[in-house]
């Protein structure tokens, strides 16, 4: 799940002769406009909306959602402290009134960004190849340093890919079962397809549950990725070599080149 | 690394997929510099014009209890969904087996100043009226609950009753159509945009209950003005001797014990629109 690269800085700064061919420093962008501004307002539209659903979730704590095993409870949504801490308590219509309204935000942002993949072939970063779906284990392996063997991978890793894709899925469903609980008269149909009311409402906590892990998750990984990454969905640009991998394509792969002729079935891949 | 360990396969996969990645623009270190410099300025900015942008949303005037946009955006909401409407929307229904218990969540318009849930014994039950106001503001004849009950065809109909707070229960309710009782007794007042229901008014309630509720909801074919619950006769908690129900309002919409119904086509409120909610409330 690291994002790309994250080597680059190193040798970046060990760079006392000044430029020389292929060493020369450039910038290449890597996101752009358009993807830099659907990805940071999710950021305040998510902390929005789950603040004002957690109140709206508030106000029925008959049969309140847990954490837990069996019939055994770790704990209640929300435990009591939780509750008073971020003020949820009988803040109802407030909750309804910013939850309606900016849910529309979230949904055009969705709409965009659906856009924005089809018409600009983006998907293809995303959505992982069966090779890839097969190198997830592997990326997964590397990232917990049990494993120094990393699969090959284009502007996202597998299991990043993996990732963003049911984060995609995960952001659907949660806007249609929310659909679904809004309006169970006139989008009956889709209060049906979730198995009713009630599972509808489960079926958004949980969403929103896996969203606000995958988000956690993503803070861990950008922080480990390095300054660079995190720069580079803030300016749109990566700085390294010209000769770098995460910059311009390897010599070694550049358009008149064969791939190297090894006896591929003879090597024995450096076992790691 | 990449290198040695690769087999060709794998190289020509990494060529195809750094092509994909390859379409990004290659800009000079110096204009780099000067667009990242650039870039976390708006950033920054735009971070901080965000949270003062929040936090006057949530200072601003209010109307009705929350914040004025907010209080437009959920009248927006509102036209979307009366845009979308569809007439021929009909709730989904149970079987009678399906019913359950529900609880006594509100007691608006129910209580006398001490508390106490007021009683409707069977005289009053007997002489129940439903006084009704038009648009002129003249008073027309008045709904008896016995001829609601002699003189229409009564209907058991069993949906899931949804409330504002989260919870459903699938319930039994039996009573008529409120769009038959209108053509009855108020079939001038049958196109007015709103109507707006009360518990009758008096001293001696806490709290005077109301609910606005608009012309399609009011007239479609499941709103009924309704006397049982799960076949029993409506207790005084839950709103005897007759409320209405629908299965297209939360149930704060779905007002117990009528006491009048008044016609307007002039945006009402009512009572929790005046506490902040949604004047609709509606699926």
């Amino acid at each position: 799940m690291t994002t790309t690269g994250g080597n680059a800085d190193d040798r970046v700064s060990a760079d006392p002769c000044g430029p020389v061919d292929g060493d020369e420093l450039v910038a290449k962008q890597k996101h752009s406009l358009a993807l830099r501004w659907m990805h940071w307002v999710n950021f305040p539209l998510l902390m929005i909306m789950m603040y004002s659903g957690m109140r709206i979730y508030w106000a029925d704590l008959q049969e309140p959602y847990a954490i837990g095993i069996g019939g055994w409870q770790l704990f209640e949504f929300w435990p009591d402290g939780v509750n008073s801490a971020l003020q949820l308590e009988r803040k109802l219509a407030s909750g309804i009134a910013f939850h309606l309204n900016f849910g529309w935000f979230f949904v055009l942002n969705g709409v965009a960004y659906t856009i924005f993949l089809s018409r600009k072939g983006e998907w293809r970063h995303i959505v992982p190849d069966l090779q890839g779906i097969k190198d997830a284990r592997r990326t997964v392996a590397h990232d917990l340093h049990l494993s120094d063997d990393k699969p090959v991978q284009g502007k996202y890793n597998p299991a990043q890919q993996i990732t963003y894709s049911l984060v995609i899925v995960i952001a659907f469903v949660l806007v249609l079962s929310g659909f679904a609980i809004y309006k169970p008269g006139q989008l009956a149909f889709l209060e049906a397809a979730f198995g009713g009311y009630d599972y509808a409402r489960w079926v958004h906590f949980t969403s929103t549950i896996l969203l606000l892990g995958f988000f956690f998750i993503h803070i861990v990984q950008v922080i480990r990725a390095g300054w660079a990454n995190f720069a580079s969905m803030i300016t749109g640009y990566r700085l390294g070599r010209r000769d770098d991998p995460d910059v311009a394509p390897p010599a070694v792969f550049g358009p008149d080149d064969e791939p190297r002729t090894v006896d591929d079935e003879h090597v024995e891949r450096s076992a790691s | 690394m990449i290198g040695d360990a690769r087999t060709p396969e794998e190289a020509d996969r990494e060529r195809r997929l750094r092509e994909l990645t390859d379409d990004g623009e290659i800009i000079s270190r110096a204009d780099y510099t000067k667009r990242s410099r650039r870039a976390f300025l708006s950033f920054a900015g735009l971070g901080v014009a965000g949270v003062v942008a929040f936090n006057r949303l949530q200072n601003q005037e209010e109307d009705e209890n929350i914040p004025k946009l907010l209080r437009a955006g959920l009248q927006w909401n509102e036209r979307v969904w009366e845009t979308v409407q569809r007439d021929g929307a009909t709730a989904r229904t149970f079987s009678i087996a399906d019913r359950e218990e529900i609880r006594i969540n509100g007691r608006h318009g129910l209580e006398d100043t001490s508390r106490e849930l007021i009683e409707v014994d069977a005289d009053e039950t007997a002489d129940w009226e439903i006084t009704l106001t038009a648009r002129s503001g003249q008073r027309l004849d008045p709904i008896p609950l016995a001829a609601l009950k002699s003189d229409f065809e009564v209907h058991d109909m069993v949906w899931e009753h949804k409330c504002i707070e989260g919870w459903a229960n699938i319930v039994h309710w039996t009573g008529v159509r409120f769009s038959d009782v209108l053509e009855r007794y108020a079939p001038e007042e049958a196109d007015s945009e709103w109507m707006v229901l009360r518990t009758p008014e008096s001293s001696d309630v806490r709290r005077n209950y109301s609910s606005a509720i608009e012309n399609y909801t009011m007239r479609h074919h499941q709103t009924l003005l309704a006397w049982q619950l799960n076949g029993e006769p409506l207790t005084a908690g839950h709103g005897s001797p007759i409320r209405i129900v629908t299965p297209f309002k939360y149930g704060i919409k779905q007002l117990k014990r009528i006491g009048s119904i008044e016609f307007t086509d002039d945006r009402p409120t009512d009572y929790w629109t005046e506490r902040g909610y949604d004047l609709h409330a509606g699926f």
